[in-house]
This record gives C-alpha cells, structure tokens and sequence, in this order.
C-alpha cells in the first residue's frame, strides 16, 4: 500500500514555483475563511471548487486541500480573540483561550494553537498514511449502538466539565437535550415544538447557538463592563509572547500525542465531527492533568487540547472518505464532490489508481498547515492587538459579524432570532453561574442520541446490542467508572486514612 | 485635438446612455431583466446543489448579458421549506426551484403543507434516476428469490415519508422487511449495510453507482426503470419480476419548477432557456465529469409526467398508507 517512489513523486509536484504559490494561495484564502465566523473550510471548498475546472487534478488537490487545511487553524483565532469560535469545531478553544485573552496573554494562546494544531494535523495525517490498510475494520466496528454509547460518554463529560456545580450543569445540559428535539422527528417527520416556525423545521442548528451563547453574551458583557477584553492590563503580561505559547506547546508534547490520537478516533467514525472532537479530548486534558483547577480559567493547556485533537481529526476523516466515499465530515463530502469532478473514482481503487491524488491531498493538507502556523505565528502578535480595542468601537463590529454569520449558514433570518435568544441567554446563564458548554453538548449530542437509540431498537439484536457489542460494553463501562471515579477514589483516601488514624 | 477627444468623450458617454435606456425600454416589456433565483433544498455540495449550479450557469449563456441565475440553499425538513419558499415566491419568472417530488408529494397527500404541487409549473426535468435494490456484496443473498424467502431482513432508509415507494416496490415483489430510518444520507445507510446491521439497501442509482462499480454492492433489482441500465445488464426491472405499473412512479425525479401561474410567455421563455442549458454539450460535459446522468425532458412533457405522476400516486394513496404512517 505505501508507495514511495509516488510519494516523492507528489512531493516533487508539490515543490515547485508553481506548486507553492498555488499551496501559499490556498493557505491564506483557507486562514480567511475560517477566521471570519460563519463562513468554514467548506464554504472555502465550495467557493474554490468551480475555479478548478480546468486545472490539473493533481494542481486542484494541492489548491483545495491547502485552503482546507488552514482553514481549521483559521478557526482558532476568533475562539481566542473575541469568544467566538470561526467554526463550530473550534468551540472548545473558546474555554480556555478566551480567558486567556482576558488575562493579556492572548499572543501566548494564538501561538499554542498554531502549534497545537499543526502537531495533531500532521499526528493525524502520519498516522492516515500507515492506517490505509487496516481502515474498514475500524469503521465498520461502530454501529449503532456504539454511537450511542459514544454520545453517552460525552454526555458524561458535563459532570467533568461543572465540577462544583453538577446540579446546575445538569439543568443546563438537559436544556441542550430539550433544544436538540426541536425539529422533525428525524425518524417519522412529524414535527414537534416547532410552533408552526417554518425555520423551526430543521431543528435548533448548532451554530447560531453556538454564536448566540458564547460570543453574543460576551459582546453584551464587554458594553457592560466597558473595558477592553484584555482588561485594563494594558502592558503584556510576562512570558505571554507567541513563541512561549509554541514553547508551552512543544513541551507538552505528550499531551498532544494523546489529544491527537482521541481526535484522530473520532475522525475515523463518520458522523461524529470535530466539534466532540475538541470537547473530548479537552476533558479528557482536563482529567489527566495535574493542578486542573485553572481549566476554563485560561490553562493554555486547554487550547492545545481543543487544538490538537480537531486538527488531527481531519486525518481520521480521510480514511473513510477515500476508502468508501463514505464522507467522515461536511468538508470530506465537499471534497469528495470535488474529486469525482475531476474524474476520480473514489472507492479501495483510489489507492491503486490515483495514489498520486491520494499523496497529493494529504501532503497539501499537511503543507498547509506548516504554511498557516507560519502566517498564524508571524501575525499573532498583531491580531492579538484586537484585544486591547475599547468595546465602543470593537464590539458593534462583533456583533454584525457574528449576526452576518449565522444568516449565511442557511440564508435564514430565523437563524438570525436563535443567535440573539441564545445570546440573552446565555448572559443570564453566565450571571447565575450555569454552564453554557453544558447546554451545547446537549443540543450538540441530543440529536446523535436520539436518533442511534431508536435505530438499535431496530435492528435485529435490539437492546441487547448495547450490552452484547463488546465496543459498546466497553464504552459503557468506562463512562460508569469515569464517572464513579472521583467517589472511589475519595471512598478509598478517606478508608486509608481511617486506616492510618488507628 | 482636444476637440476631437471631448467629441470622442462625448460619444463615447452618451452612447450608452442612450442604448441603456433604449434597452430598458424593450425590456421592460420583455423579461428577464433581472438576476434569478434558483432556490435548493439540498446542502451545498451535494447532487441538487451539482446538478443546479452547472445548469444555472449553462442557462446565463442563453439569458441576455448581466442576467445571472443565482443558486441558493435553503436546506432544512426534507426539502419543504425550500419547496414552500418557491411556491410562495411572486410568480414573475425569477424564482425557480428543484423539488424533491416524490417526497413532498407523498406528504401532501396525507398531511396539509405549504404548498401544492399539483399546482406549480414545471420547467423542465434533468433525470429520472431509477432506484436499485442492492446488497452487500459479500451477502448470503445472491438473487431476489432469496430475498423473498429470507426471513427478518433490514432495511436501512432515510425516512418513512422520502421512502414510502421504495417500501411499496419491496411488497409488491413479496419482500417483507422491517425498516431503520433515521440515516442522513444513502452512505450512512450504505455503511449501515455494509457493517452487517442491515441486509440490503435501496436508493438510486446515481448514488449507489460507485459502490456498484467498486464492487462493493452488489445490484439485485431496478425500480422505476423500463429497460435494463447497460451498466449493470444483469439486473433484472420490476417489470420483468411482474410488477410493470410501478415502474413510473419509483425512483428519484430530479425535476425542475416554478410558483403556480408564472405568465405564459415568461414560462414558454423560461421553459426554453433550461431546456437549452440542459442541452448544452459543455454543461453535459460538466455533469458527466462529475459523474451526474442527464436525460433532459421539456416543460410541457414534464408537465405530462408529473400530472401522471401524481395520478398514480393518488391511485395508491391507500395502499401506500400505511407505510407512511408506520414507525416501526
């Protein structure tokens, strides 16, 4: 399967005047597509798809995957900047990245994330290359049930994520679940709670939530507070500078190493998307890491997980793509759009007869992210500038961004209305101390959930398939015990000491 | 000199003054003079959204200059908020739409909706793409006499409404199976089957094609076709199983429209215009690169198609009931 002689071949095409200006094109329409909320990597994709008509497939591949590849790092600078993630995956970079703008350290931040997510597209894409072989076992594991347990996990993930306040992070996650049943019954059609709104009809979208919770609310709490984002700190603080945040990186490289891999898993099984991907392997970071108490408070090491893993996940989504045209994201369907455009069968065959395609796309994925670290970290220091913007002048500009964003998603004013109803919101949740990221997972996970518990009924097995799917046992077991964790541990330090004390 | 340049200044500042409003003139009587739009229910990307941007931009060739046909998405319920946004469009010839009609049409004869499709005008028709009954193709199952006798098959299906036809074609050659529904797309139903939790599938087959070649479905039946696809010649029609009536009302009609009562002479335009585009060897060129079929009918004998469509739908309204309200 790994030609090398067409490697060198890809690379070669890659590494000419030619191949390079087109990769430095593709990288700075993809940063400025995922920097502007609302537009994404596939607006980029679909944006440059006609104006590759009459190119070379092999010259096409390198244009598109470059835009797509730099496109998720795009992303990362609003989460950073203004609380407004550039695409949906991003979400989980606001946690901690915002924070950290609010503390002056925001060149600390936009340089992890440079870093963090070139490390975990190039982890995935690595591991993409090697995984060719052995990939329909792994997606053909996951059914039903196994999307269940997975959506289960991350439902979980709330009690992790609202320590202190579970009851509250509770409440506000089986809001999410309420919201997420908004919309036609994905299995009968019928409607339910749609009030007659025809916009209602395809359910609360992710996205004008998404906007309306974390970047709406911080707009109306910057006019409050009148202050800058970056505070009245003025002055940077120390050892906040952009090659720190790379340095923070590098040093964590085992971090990395592990957010990549959780992203990469969830790449790999389609459906799932970048946005669990990031709020995975946050907690997960979160979990692991000694002194967590700062996550959510500005730990940069939450940017690099968020970071890491929903670049690495790109890599995952690949395989199923290539392998059987099963698209693995939104951005993967658009490009598989874009090959058979160019006369590739998409299928097992791509790896024997259009290898060199094959090649290309990831190496210009993996170019491209080098490229847009490259840019990122020259110009981090002057995008970090934005902080420091009195809200006066910043904020009404935020705001049509933002609204401009969510009408663009679908060419829909309702959308419009759900941004500012989430925006009010999630102002009155962040004042009563409910967790906002609580309620996304729910009307992130809600649908997922619903959906896989009423297709396993259906199938052959039925329930049963929860408990005799080794996986999804698995999956199962291990959200019980993450969850009983904190109280065993606790049980046990407490039944030690007893123990000591005689 | 410098005369001659404010003359030739003069001219060249007046002219098209002048023609502009001469233009205007004729125009305003004549239509179209402004950009149309072409309403998708489909996400960007996908086979609507291929099949109207290379059309739209094959009919800006037939339009006159700075006329544009504008694509947008509207994705949402199964096409129903793109198709009632059409219908509810001014009927003046610039807002045009591309239903997914069986769907919407099954819909509305059981539950009320926001529009009509026995009303709309019909612009033109790109394909009638049959469907094809296909298993994986390491299944036990090697012929539709197997099917017919297996017991406790799977189905996978997008939903019980946007599928009713393909439930009804099943029964009607005797295979009884219970349906999962819920699947966003036909690869997540494909992958479905493939990983063993459904025995067979059903779509059509522009989207089944490339598992077909790749060897990893393997076609049992054709639905809504009345000869053979050369492609697949093994593949037996529903007619040549004993069901020949079904035929014409199975499968995925990629069709064009309009709001109710667009003006005659705007229609017979219109209607001209994408039938040229449709026709336009570069835009055929386009979607076959792309991997799209076309077979492009006219208005008028759209119209015909669809009225009888219709009919024979209303025919088994009853019959076709019962898979539309059923959930399990």
């Amino acid at each position: 399967m790994f030609h090398f002689d067409t490697l060198l071949f890809a690379l070669s095409m890659m590494l000419t005047v030619k191949g390079i200006l087109v990769m430095f094109i593709g990288t700075i329409i993809g940063l400025i597509f995922g920097a502007i909320p609302g537009l994404s990597g596939v607006t980029a994709l679909i944006v440059l798809i006609p104006m590759t008509y009459g190119m070379d497939p092999v010259i096409a591949m390198l244009l598109l995957g470059s835009a797509y590849g730099a496109a998720t790092y795009g992303g990362a600078v609003p989460a950073i900047l203004i609380n407004t993630p550039g695409e949906a995956p991003n979400a989980a970079t606001v946690l901690d990245g915002f924070p950290l703008s609010q503390k002056g350290k925001s060149g600390m931040a936009l340089g992890a994330a440079a870093t963090a997510s070139t490390m975990g597209g190039l982890f995935g894409l690595l591991v993409a290359f090697f995984f060719i072989p052995v990939l329909s076992g792994v997606v053909l594991a996951f059914s039903y049930a196994e999307f269940l347990m997975i959506t289960i996990f991350g439902l979980s993930m709330i009690a992790v994520l609202t320590q202190g306040t579970l009851l509250k992070g509770l409440i506000a996650g089986g809001l999410g679940i309420m919201f997420s049943c908004v919309g036609y019954d994905p299995m009968t059609t019928e409607l339910r709670y749609t009030f007659g709104l025809e916009f209602l009809w395809d359910g609360i979208q992710v996205v004008p939530a998404l906007f309306g919770l974390l970047a709406l609310g911080e707009i109306m709490d910057l006019l409050i507070k009148t202050l800058p984002i970056a505070g009245t700190t003025g002055k940077r603080a120390p050892g906040s500078g952009v090659w720190d945040g790379v340095m923070e990186t590098l040093k964590r490289s085992f971090l990395t190493l592990r957010c990549s891999s959780i992203g990469f898993f969830i790449g790999v099984i389609p459906g799932l998307g970048g946005t669990v991907a990031g709020f995975f392997s946050y907690v997960h970071a979160k979990q692991t890491c000694r002194n967590s108490e700062g996550f959510g408070q500005g730990d940069v090491r939450g940017v690099i997980a968020s970071e890491a893993a929903n670049d690495a996940k790109e890599g995952g989504a690949l395989l199923p793509t290539l392998g059987f045209g099963i698209p693995g994201s939104a951005a993967m369907a658009v490009l598989l759009g874009a090959l058979t455009l160019h006369g590739v069968e998409i299928g097992q065959s791509i790896f024997i007869k259009h290898l060199d395609i094959v090649y290309m796309l990831l190496l210009s994925i993996l170019g491209a992210h080098i490229f847009a670290a490259g840019i990122g970290l020259a110009l981090a220091e002057k995008m970090a500038l934005v902080t420091r913007i009195r809200p006066a002048i910043f904020t009404p500009i935020l705001l049509m961004i933002c609204l401009l964003g969510s009408f663009t998603l679908r060419n829909s004013m309702g959308d419009v209305v759900i941004t500012i109803i989430f925006g009010l919101l999630g102002y009155e949740m962040r004042k009563f101390g409910f967790s906002r990221i609580a309620l996304l997972l729910g009307l992130l996970l809600g649908h997922t959930a619903e959906v896989s518990f009423r297709q396993t009924l259906m199938t052959r097995e039925g329930a049963m398939s929860f408990f005799s799917r080794p996986i999804s046992l698995t999956i199962l077991i291990f959200t019980l015990v993450s969850l009983s964790y904190p109280y065993i541990s606790a049980y046990i330090r407490r039944r030690r000491k007893v123990h000591h004390e005689k | 000199m410098r005369k001659s340049i404010i003359v030739i200044a003069a001219i060249l500042f007046i002219l098209p003054t002048v023609l502009t409003s001469f233009t205007t003139v004729v125009l305003a009587e004549d239509y179209p003079a402004k950009d149309i739009r072409w309403i998708l229910g489909g996400k960007p990307g996908g086979g609507f959204d291929t099949y109207a941007r290379t059309i739209a931009s094959a009919m800006e060739n037939y339009l006159p200059k700075g006329v544009n046909v504008i694509v947008e998405n509207k994705p949402g319920a199964g096409h129903r908020i793109a198709m009632s946004s059409v219908y509810h469009a001014e009927a003046d010839g610039y807002t045009m739409g591309m239903p997914m009609m069986a769907g919407l049409f099954i819909q509305q004869m059981y539950e009320k909706q926001r529009y009509d499709m026995t009303k709309v005008d019909w612009l033109g028709m790109i394909l009638h793409d049959p469907r094809v009954l296909a298993v994986p193709s390491d299944s036990q199952y090697k012929n539709v006499e197997d099917l017919q006798n297996a017991k406790d098959l799977r189905v996978p299906i997008n939903g019980f409404a946007s599928e009713a036809d393909v439930i009804l074609a099943n029964e009607s050659i005797n295979i009884e199976a219970k349906y999962i529904a819920g699947h966003k797309n036909s690869n997540e139903a494909v992958l479905a089957s493939l990983r063993g939790d459904a025995d067979a599938v059903v779509f059509t087959y522009g989207s089944l094609r490339d598992y077909i070649r790749d060897g990893q479905l393997r076609p049992l039946a054709l639905y809504g076709s009345d000869e053979r696809i050369s492609e697949i010649p093994e593949t037996p029609t529903l007619a040549e199983l004993g069901q020949p009536d079904l035929n014409k009302i199975i499968g995925n009609f990629r069709v064009i429209a309009g709001p109710p009562n667009i003006p005659i002479e705007r229609l017979s335009y219109l209607r001209e215009v994408i039938w040229k585009a449709m026709n336009d060897p570069k835009c055929q060129e386009k979607l076959e690169k792309a991997n799209r079929e076309i077979n492009p009918k006219d208005g008028e004998t759209t119209q015909q198609i669809m009225d009888e469509l219709m009919q024979q739908y209303l025919e088994v309204k009853k019959e076709l009931k019962p898979y539309y309200d059923r959930e399990n």
